[in-house]
C-alpha cells in the first residue's frame, strides 16, 4: 500500500488525473454491477418461486383424476411432461394421506423420494437446489401434495451472462472513461506543463521578458498571471541593476582614469622636483668645495696672520662648511634612492648586517659593543639600496648607544605591532614615542646635534627604500632605555622569515 | 356449499377415509366387499369429475344417486350418503328396477350386474353407470371393468353428451384407452 502511494505521488499530474477518473468509474461500475447483482438474485428467487409454484400447481391440477382414480400411470406420465424444463430435477406427487403416489427424475438422475410429504412451509433453497411442496386441491378439497425440486442452474446461467455484460461493460467503460480522461486531463494540466516548461525556459536562459499563454479563467490562470506579474517585477529589477552596474563600471573607469591623471601628474611632479633637488645639491657642492679649500688654505699658509680668534673663525667656518658638504651628499643619496628602481635579487640579510657592523666597528675601535646577529636571515630586495637601509638603522643603534655602559645591538626577525618583520634593536637613548610620528620625515631630529650628530635624512632615506621595496618600516622606543625599528620588505618574505 | 371449516374438515375425512379404501382395494383386489368399496368412491368421483346442467336439479339441490342392485355394495356407500358436491347433498337412493330411475330424478344411476334392463334410455340429466361386460354398447354411459386386477372404467361420451353431461377431460383420459 505504501509502495502503491509512493508510485502515485511519483506520477505526473496527468497521470495521476488519468489514474483518479479511471479509478473511479471503476468503483462506480463495479458498485452498480454489485447493486444489479442483488437485484438480480432477489428477481431470480422470486421468478423461481413464481414458476416452481405454477409448474407445481398445475401438474397438480393436472393429476387430480388420477390421483383420484387412484392411477399411478397416468399421474406419471403426467409428471413427465416435467421434462421438458431441463433445471427440474425431481418431482412427486403424495396422495391424501401424504403417501408417495408418483414420482418423477430427471434424466440420468438417481435419487430415493421419502415415502411421505416432505414438511416444506415454502420455496426452500439448499446446496443450490430449489424444493417446494403445494397441495393439490380440486373442487375446494385437497386430494393430495405435489413436491417439486428444481437446480438453480438458471440463476447460475443468469450470473454467467450477467458477468459476461459486465465484465464487456467494465472493458469498454474503462477505456471509454481512460480515453476521454487523456482528453480531459490536458484541460487541467496542459498550462500546468507549458508554466513548467516555460519555467525551466526562463531557469535556463535568463530571459525575463518571456510570458505565459493565459487560456482559462480558474485557478490556473490566476497562476498564470501571477507567475507573469512576477517574471515582470524580476525582469524590470534585473534591468536596474544592469543600468546600475553599467554605471558603476563607468564611474569606476572614470575613477581609475582621474587616478592614473594624478599619478602621472604627481609623478611629473616630483620628477621635476627630485631633479631640481638633485641640480641644486650638485650645484651647491662647487662653492661649498670653494669655501672649504679657500679657509683651508688662509689656515694653512696665512695662519701667521690672523690672530686667535680669527683662526677660530675659519675654523668654524670650515666646520660649517663640512656639514653642509655632509647634508647635500645625504640629500644626494635621498635623492638617488628616490630616483632608482630597486632590483629584486636573493639576499642574506645576516650577511648584509654583519658587513655594515663590521664596517663601523673599523671606523671606531674604541668602542665596545655586544652584537647579534640572527643568522640566516634571507630576503628579496636591492643589494645596494637595503645596504643603504642597514647602513642607516644599524648606524644609528651605534650612534645613539654611545654613551652606554653596556651597548647591545640586536638584528633579527620578529613579530612586532602584530605583523612579522625584521628588526633592529639596540639599548641606548630612546626617544618619546610621542614623537614617533616626526621619526621618519626629512631633517627632523629628536636629538640636538651636540648630544648626537646627524642629518636628520637617513631615517627617511630608509623609509623610502623600505617602501620601494613595498615594505613598511615603525619604531617603538622608550626614552633611555633603546628603541627597536621594524621593517618588512614584502609583506609575504617578512612573514615567512618570521 | 356453505363456507365452514368444520364442514370442510368432515369433507377431507371422507376424503381420507375413501382413498383408505382405495389403498385396501389396490391391496386386496380379489376380495368383492373391496371392490365395491372402490366402485363407490369411484361414483363419487364421477360427481365430482362430470358437469351436469344446472336444470336438472330440484329445489333441495340434492344430487339423487340411484342404484339398481344395491345389495352389492353392502355398506360401501355410506361414506358417500351426505356428502356435499359443489354444494349439492348426495343422496342414496335404492331402486328396485332401472325403469324407476326417471321418476325418481336420479342424477346418477349405477346397474349393478345382473340387473340392466332390456334398454336403457339416455334420461337428460343422467349419468348411467354400470358394471357389465357390452353395458356401453346397450346405451350405457360408464363401464366398470376390472383389469389385471385393478378397477377401470370405460366412456362412452356421445351418449352422455346427447345427456347433456360434460365429462372432465382429465376423466376422459383416464378412461379405458
Amino acid at each position: 500500500m505504501g509502495g502503491f502511494l509512493y508510485r502515485l505521488r511519483r506520477l505526473p499530474i496527468s497521470g495521476k488525473v488519468v489514474f483518479m477518473m479511471c479509478g473511479l468509474s471503476a468503483i462506480k461500475l463495479l458498485l452498480i454491477c454489485g447493486g444489479l447483482i442483488l437485484y438480480e438474485r432477489s428477481t431470480f428467487e422470486r421468478q423461481m418461486e413464481q414458476k416452481l409454484t405454477l409448474l407445481a400447481d398445475v401438474i397438480g391440477l393436472n393429476s387430480t383424476a388420477a390421483l383420484a382414480f387412484n392411477d399411478t400411470g397416468a399421474a406419471t406420465e403426467t409428471l413427465a411432461a416435467l421434462s421438458s424444463d431441463d433445471h427440474v430435477m425431481a418431482a412427486a406427487l403424495y396422495d391424501v394421506r401424504g403417501h408417495l403416489f408418483a414420482r418423477y427424475l430427471r434424466r440420468g438422475l438417481e435419487r430415493s423420494f421419502a415415502d411421505s410429504v416432505p414438511i416444506l412451509p415454502q420455496l426452500t433453497f439448499s446446496d443450490g437446489q430449489a424444493e417446494l411442496v403445494r397441495t393439490v386441491v380440486f373442487k375446494g378439497q385437497s386430494i393430495g401434495k405435489m413436491y417439486i425440486l428444481s437446480d438453480t442452474g438458471e440463476w447460475h446461467d443468469a450470473l454467467r451472462g450477467l458477468f459476461g455484460i459486465v465484465s464487456v461493460l467494465v472493458v469498454a467503460v474503462l477505456s471509454v472513461a481512460a480515453l476521454i480522461s487523456v482528453w480531459m486531463q490536458r484541460v487541467v494540466t496542459d498550462p500546468i506543463t507549458e508554466l513548467v516548461d516555460l519555467m525551466r525556459r526562463v531557469g535556463q536562459e535568463r530571459d525575463y521578458r518571456l510570458r505565459a499563454t493565459k487560456k482559462s479563467d480558474d485557478e490556473l490562470g490566476v497562476l498564470v498571471d501571477g507567475f507573469n506579474d512576477m517574471l515582470g517585477e524580476i525582469g524590470k529589477g534585473r534591468i536596474d541593476i544592469e543600468r546600475a552596474q553599467v554605471e558603476l563600471r563607468q564611474l569606476n573607469l572614470q575613477l581609475e582614469q582621474r587616478v592614473l591623471d594624478r599619478t602621472a601628474q604627481l609623478e611629473s611632479a616630483n620628477k621635476e622636483l627630485e631633479a631640481f633637488s638633485y641640480s641644486v645639491s650638485h650645484d651647491l657642492r662647487a662653492p661649498l668645495r670653494a669655501i672649504d679649500g679657500f679657509s683651508r688654505i688662509l689656515l694653512d699658509e696665512h695662519s701667521a696672520k690672523l690672530d686667535e680668534s680669527g683662526r677660530d673663525s675659519l675654523a668654524r667656518v670650515r666646520r660649517a662648511a663640512q656639514r653642509m658638504g655632509a647634508l647635500i651628499d645625504d640629500l644626494l643619496k635621498l635623492a638617488r634612492v628616490t630616483r632608482t628602481e630597486p632590483v629584486h635579487e636573493k639576499l642574506d640579510l645576516s650577511a648584509l648586517a654583519q658587513e655594515v657592523i663590521e664596517s663601523l666597528r673599523s671606523q671606531d675601535s674604541a668602542r665596545n659593543v655586544r652584537i647579534d646577529i640572527t643568522p640566516g636571515l634571507k630576503a628579496q630586495g636591492d643589494a645596494a639600496l637595503v645596504r643603504v637601509a642597514l647602513e642607516n638603522l644599524l648606524g644609528n643603534a651605534w650612534k645613539f648607544t654611545a654613551k652606554c655602559s653596556e651597548a647591545r645591538i640586536e638584528f633579527g626577525a620578529a613579530v612586532g605591532g602584530g605583523t612579522a618583520a625584521y628588526f633592529v634593536r639596540d639599548n641606548g637613548a630612546g626617544f618619546d614615542m610621542q614623537y614617533a610620528n616626526k621619526l621618519f620625515g626629512a631633517f627632523q631630529r629628536l636629538h640636538t646635534v651636540e648630544e648626537f650628530p646627524g642629518t636628520g635624512i637617513g631615517l627617511a632615506t630608509v623609509q623610502r627604500i623600505v617602501r620601494k621595496h613595498g615594505g613598511r618600516i615603525w619604531a617603538e622606543s622608550t626614552v633611555n632605555q633603546g628603541s627597536v625599528f621594524y621593517f618588512t620588505l614584502a609583506q609575504d618574505e617578512a612573514r615567512a622569515a618570521a | 356449499m356453505q363456507p365452514g371449516s368444520g364442514k370442510r374438515r368432515a369433507a377431507v375425512g371422507v376424503a381420507v377415509a375413501l382413498v383408505s379404501v382405495l389403498w385396501a382395494s389396490f391391496a386386496y383386489p380379489q376380495t368383492s366387499a373391496l371392490e365395491y368399496q372402490v366402485k363407490a368412491s369411484y361414483l363419487y368421483n364421477f360427481v365430482r369429475f362430470v358437469t351436469w346442467p344446472s336444470d336438472v336439479f330440484g329445489r333441495d339441490g340434492a344430487f339423487q344417486l340411484c342404484v339398481v342392485g344395491a345389495e352389492r355394495f353392502g355398506a360401501a356407500l355410506a361414506p358417500i350418503a351426505g356428502e356435499r358436491v359443489e354444494g349439492r347433498e348426495i343422496v342414496i337412493r335404492r331402486l328396485d328396477q332401472s325403469a324407476q330411475a326417471r321418476a325418481a330424478h336420479c342424477h346418477l344411476l349405477f346397474i349393478a350386474e345382473g340387473a340392466e334392463a332390456a334398454g336403457i334410455v339416455a334420461e337428460r340429466g343422467m349419468l348411467v353407470v354400470g358394471e357389465t361386460p357390452g353395458f356401453l354398447s346397450r346405451g350405457g354411459m360408464i363401464n366398470l371393468i376390472e383389469t389385471q386386477g385393478r378397477i377401470r372404467f370405460e366412456i362412452n361420451q356421445p351418449v352422455a353428451q346427447q345427456a347433456g353431461l360434460v365429462f372432465s377431460s382429465r376423466l376422459l383420459e383416464l378412461s379405458k384407452r
